[in-house]
């Protein structure tokens, strides 16, 4: 043991100034039509969007964009003065000038009750227990709705003035109206209005009362001149926090509520924050950097813990009192700060270049406490034992001991056992002190009080035996079971058990053996951080490893913390991490609340109280408050739309796609007002994707998918890990083209078959049928030659020759000129189907000429033939035929001549004859008009009309034209 | 309740006769008329035996009808199943509304107006708080006043067996039509 030789030193305070504490405010970037317009109201939705109601319109906001509602037809701008969602989805929206509208969907429509719409601005809307809607009116009291019908509540019936200011709903489902005569309360019981007061008479300090908010069982009274006051909503006790006692910050335009602490927006000086418990002021937040932030007109608090502001033309959103920065504390910073330290008091102590410091809580009077070192010296490590003394590490110079009351230091070296002076960690329990040094760890035990003469001080030092041969030990933490624990430099982290070193490193399992933090979280699991390998969790001998995969953000972690809410935060780099021990879910706060260039230096942060946390980092020193329910607050995701080809339409709804509507995409957001930069998400088209896609992209397309059934899944997180956040799906199918179906491919089939099964069908008619008229022909070939070759014929034409040859031989030779010529029609048209009647008409002549030289002029034959009809068709010989029956079936005489006539009609060609039958009648074969009709039907060009009437035969025939 | 109603209108134009004075201006011609259109039967009825009031300054005004002076119905038949089974114009024998106009507008400014009329509307001893939409049409004194609305008859506890339900509409629609001025012309 080395004698102790105390160097006593007075301790030397300077007063450095009152330090400076701001929220941190995130200015939003309005659209350029309302950047010159004021905002008159906000609403958050069941749905998380914020409505953002201005006297241009009204505006949706996801976080990202905006979408503007325009009001009627003429698109003329809805005035905006209220907002509110009810149950059914329906957004009311009152505007300045009384009208009332719903938005439902996209589609904006007028409220148009019979009882007609105020004639004043709508101030506000609330629902009461009975669903009934209630809205406050600038001038015309309160109407409420029933769904049927609309009733008014005004100054008549008691109610406290008629030029209301909002409405809201209290815990027993009343409505408390805001007017300028004091507070209404409201309800209907069984029709009948029921409205109770509370004005100056019952000791309210304003009757202007602005804002209200419900808070437990009480209700938070936002006034025009004396600030708030709280009223019990049973007893309508009224309370007058100390704050209100000298208000002097203007009218109070809203009111919200965080853990222990409230915001009161006020007309004129800005953010007023009072301690709701005591009912002090804690702090006044005006203008600060470039921010304007002295008028405010609306405060809002939104479900994931941001406070919206608005003033003037900007709109800022915070975490309100739950993240303050000290920048300036008096003559020196909160930037680069090396250690530092809550004291039990609250007194917050730190140590940067400048030296070491420490700010009362209540005062925040900063003191500069002037150590005996050489300006290089660096206090790095501090640490408050029983007796409230602190004790504080430097960089090579030893350990110093701060009596804050009797203002005294002594300082601990080599001389006092301590051979390595730079403490990079201080601990300690009861008398018993642990500190981690460049030269191992150290045991320091006192006794006695240190600043009283025969109090005794050892250290014992801990060396590189204990710790596998490395002598840096980066952090001691002393846990709840009395173990001590080491964060080296290279060799894992060590605990000391009972007297025995047990060490856990790459052995174990470890990625990386340099340990910079440990701590201990409420259910007495250590948790340690290491230099590039992520967070280890020991749970007995096994631990547990946390790293960018698991939800960490990053891996250069600073410092570690645990509170008592089973919540661990993790600081790095670039912000903080709050990890949910219980469900493992990581919350990521950054530069977006106004966490960001955290100091590089090790283990500057300390928790306050079990849910504050501060933290050193580039822009001062920041207070975090973590509530229980932080991890509650997780960006909300909301499938939006369904578009094909990227068109207006929204196809939600809609499961089945056809072919061509096979351009899909999904429109989804995730609202994260606070930092929606951090936001990504991993989409999956299943039975498409083989896996999870990574995107930053709020909008996922997908073309010219197969046809089937698939299911988009969409999740969200603010980095990391998705797993453990919910998934939006949505199944749909796309439809094969309808030339794909099963039942048009078999139809096809059957169509194909029966149309092949009908052509060969028609082709076997067809055949028959020529068959048919082959033989036919041929028959007629035969009957005619058979006919022509009648022996009477040839007989009278040879008798007729012979007459004529003596008489006149000219004549003889054209005869029989005449006849070869016949025959040789014959044998010529024979082989034909049809002739034109001009060439038919011709054989008629040749064949009257040779019957005319037998009969002379008892036979006649007379045709008139229209000359249209001369190129029309008709089987070839069928006139022929017909007048050579004629003059075989008829007598022919000088008494009883007989008279042919052959004339046509447009259709038809006849063959008349005078009947004067021949007594011997020559046997008629009956062939020839049965062959005519035949051969007509066969070529299907109609019938033949046979008449015998008046001693007149008639044949009618049609004429064929050929189609040209 | 409806005694004391008549009282009430009888009293406010006695009183207003007595004093004769400069701010009341009485109901001199009006029609009242209802329409009941109902699956099977429209039933339609007028009336013109409409009393009443209106102050010009407070915008108060007291108005009452004697149930039974409905006339033009289809049939005699109908009209009695009114007066009888309905209206019940024996036991109810007025209707009457009176309240305040909510628009503070000057009842004496020549001008055409849209206001809206609140106040206790008592049909079949049934009182019950509307809001009505009123057409003003201000010309030298004299207000011609049009409205139409609607009259639920459960809300005035007007009960229909169910056999004629479907030839009496729930909701009613009445019209009215009134002229106020000073003298009665």
């Amino acid at each position: 043991m080395i004698k102790t030789l105390p160097v006593l030193f007075a301790l030397f305070l300077f007063v450095t100034g009152v330090s400076g504490q701001k929220a941190y405010f995130r200015s939003i970037r309005l659209p350029d039509e309302i950047q010159q317009t004021s905002i008159t109201c906000l609403y958050q939705s069941e749905n998380s969007y914020m409505w953002i109601g201005t006297s241009k319109g009204l505006y949706q906001f996801d976080g990202n964009d905006f979408v503007y509602f325009h009001g009627n037809e003429k698109k003329k701008p809805l005035q905006v003065s209220a907002l509110f969602m009810t149950p059914d989805q329906f957004l009311w929206i009152g505007t300045r000038t009384g009208e009332i509208y719903r938005l439902h969907g996209d589609s904006l429509q007028l409220f148009n009750p019979e009882e007609g719409n105020p004639k004043v601005a709508i101030t506000g809307f609330a629902n009461d227990k009975s669903g009934n809607l209630w809205f406050s009116t600038y001038g015309e009291g309160v109407y409420y709705y029933n769904g049927t019908h609309i009733y008014n509540i005004n100054s008549d019936d008691g109610l406290t003035d008629n030029y209301c200011y909002t409405v809201s709903p209290d815990e027993h489902g009343r409505i408390w109206v805001a007017t300028d005569g004091g507070i209404s309360v409201c309800s209907i019981e069984s029709g009948k209005k029921n409205i109770q007061k509370i004005t100056t008479k019952e000791g309210l300090p304003d009757n202007i009362v602005l804002s209200f908010k419900i808070s437990g069982s009480e209700v938070w009274v936002g006034m025009q001149d004396a600030g708030i006051c709280s009223v019990d909503q049973k007893t309508f006790k009224i309370s007058v926090p100390k704050a209100s006692e000298k208000w002097q910050y203007g009218p109070v335009t809203d009111i919200v509520s965080g853990k222990g602490w409230l915001w009161v927006s006020s007309e004129r000086n800005g953010i007023i924050c009072i301690e709701s418990v005591s009912g002090n002021i804690i702090e006044i937040y005006t203008n600060s950097d470039n921010l304007n932030i002295s008028r405010i007109s609306h405060l809002y608090a939104d479900n994931q813990g941001n406070k919206w502001i608005v003033t003037g033309s900007q709109l800022l959103l915070s975490l309100g009192h739950d993240l303050i920065q000290y920048t300036e504390f008096g003559r020196t910073t909160g930037k680069n700060i090396h250690s530092l330290l809550i004291n039990k008091s609250g007194n917050i102590w730190f140590s940067n270049d400048d030296g070491l410091f420490v700010t009362d809580k209540l005062n925040k009077q900063t003191n500069e406490i002037r150590l005996p070192l050489n300006k290089q010296t660096q206090i790095i490590s501090l640490y408050e034992d029983d007796h409230g003394y602190i004790w504080a590490g430097t960089f090579g110079s030893g350990l110093f001991c701060i009596d804050p009351e009797s203002k005294r230091i002594k300082l601990f070296n080599e001389s006092n056992g301590l051979s390595n002076g730079n403490i990079l960690s201080l601990t300690g329990k009861g008398n018993q002190m642990w500190l981690a040094t460049l030269g191992g760890a150290y045991y320091c035990t006192v006794t006695g009080d240190p600043f009283v003469s025969g109090s005794k001080i050892t250290f014992i030092n801990y060396g590189d035996q204990h710790f596998s041969g490395n002598n840096y030990i980066y952090s001691v933490f002393i846990d709840s079971r009395n173990r001590i624990w080491f964060g080296t430099d290279g060799k894992g982290i060590s605990v000391l058990e009972n007297g025995r070193f047990t060490n856990f490193d790459k052995e174990q399992g470890l990625k990386s053996n340099i340990v910079y933090s440990i701590t201990e979280d409420s259910d007495g699991q250590i948790w340690f951080s290491t230099a590039n390998a992520g967070i280890y969790r020991i749970t007995g001998k096994s631990l547990k490893n946390y790293t960018i995969e698991d939800g960490l953000s990053d891996i250069h972690i600073t410092g570690l913390l645990a509170d008592k809410n089973h919540h661990i935060l993790i600081v790095h780099n670039n912000g903080v991490d709050i990890l949910d021990t219980h469900t493992n879910v990581f919350l990521y706060f950054s530069k977006g609340v106004g966490l960001s260039e955290i100091n590089p230096d090790l283990n500057v942060c300390k928790l306050e109280r079990s849910d504050v946390a501060w933290l050193g980092t580039q822009n001062g020193l920041i207070r975090l408050q973590i509530p229980e329910d932080i991890l509650k607050r997780q960006p909300s995701l909301r499938l939006n739309k369904i578009s094909v080809f990227l068109g207006k339409e929204n196809y939600m709804g809609t499961h089945t796609f056809s072919y061509n509507q096979n351009h899909i995409s999904f429109h989804f957001n995730s609202f994260w007002f606070i930092e929606p930069e951090i936001v990504r998400y991993q989409i999956r088209l299943k039975g498409y994707d083989l896996g999870w896609i990574d995107t930053r992209n709020n909008l996922a397309t997908y073309s010219n998918l197969p046809p089937g059934n698939y299911t988009f899944e969409v999740r969200t997180s603010i980095k990391g890990n998705f797993a453990l956040n919910d998934i939006k799906s949505y199944t749909f199918n796309i439809r094969k083209p309808f030339w794909k179906s099963t039942w048009f491919i078999l139809v096809s089939i059957i169509g194909i078959i029966l149309i092949v099964y009908l052509i060969i069908l028609m082709r076997e008619k067809r055949l028959i049928l020529r068959d048919a008229v082959e033989r036919e022909k041929i028959m007629f070939q035969f009957q005619t030659l058979r006919s022509q070759v009648n022996p009477h014929f040839l007989f009278n034409s040879f008798s007729t020759l012979i007459t004529i040859i003596d008489e006149d031989k000219e004549v003889a030779i054209d005869y029989v000129e005449k006849l070869s010529l016949f025959f040789r029609n014959i044998l010529e048209y024979r082989e034909k189907d049809l002739i034109p009647v001009e060439e038919e008409l011709k054989l008629i002549d040749t064949y009257y000429y040779l019957q005319k030289q037998r009969y002379s002029e008892n036979l006649q034959l007379e045709i008139e033939v229209n000359k249209k009809t001369l190129n029309s068709l008709i089987p070839p010989m069928v006139l022929q035929m017909l007048v050579e029956n004629a003059i075989k079936h008829n007598v022919i005489s000088a008494e009883m001549p007989l008279s042919i006539n052959i004339f046509t009609s447009d259709e038809h060609i006849t063959v008349r004859n005078n009947i004067q039958r021949k007594k011997d009648k020559e046997p008629s074969t009956g062939i020839g008009i049965t062959n005519i009709r035949k051969r007509y039907a066969l070529l299907g060009f109609g019938d033949i009309q046979i008449t015998a009437e008046n001693d007149q035969f008639t044949v009618q025939l049609p004429l064929i034209y050929s189609e040209k | 309740m409806r005694k004391i109603l008549i009282v009430v209108v009888l009293l406010f134009l006695t009183v207003a006769d007595i004093y004769a004075q400069q701010n009341i201006l009485r109901a001199r011609k009006s029609k009242v008329a209802f329409i009941s259109d109902a699956p099977l039967e429209l039933i339609k009825a007028s009336s013109n035996r409409l009393q009443g009031a209106i102050d010009t300054d407070k915008r108060t005004f007291a108005f009452s009808i004697p149930t039974d002076s409905f006339k033009g119905f289809n049939s005699p038949l109908q009209q009695e199943h009114f007066y009888e089974n309905y209206i019940e114009a024996k036991a109810y024998p007025v209707s009457t509304f009176e309240g305040k106009i909510i628009e503070q507008i000057d009842l004496l400014k020549n001008g055409i107006y849209a206001v809206r009329a609140k106040g206790q509307l008592n049909i079949h001893g049934e009182e019950q708080e509307r809001i009505i939409k009123v057409q003003l049409r201000i010309l030298d004194g004299v207000i011609y006043a049009e409205t139409t609305f609607t009259v639920l008859l459960t809300a005035h506890n007007i009960t229909i067996p169910k056999v004629v339900f479907q030839k009496i509409a729930e909701e009613i629609k009445v019209t009215v039509e009134v002229e106020f001025g000073k003298n009665q012309e």
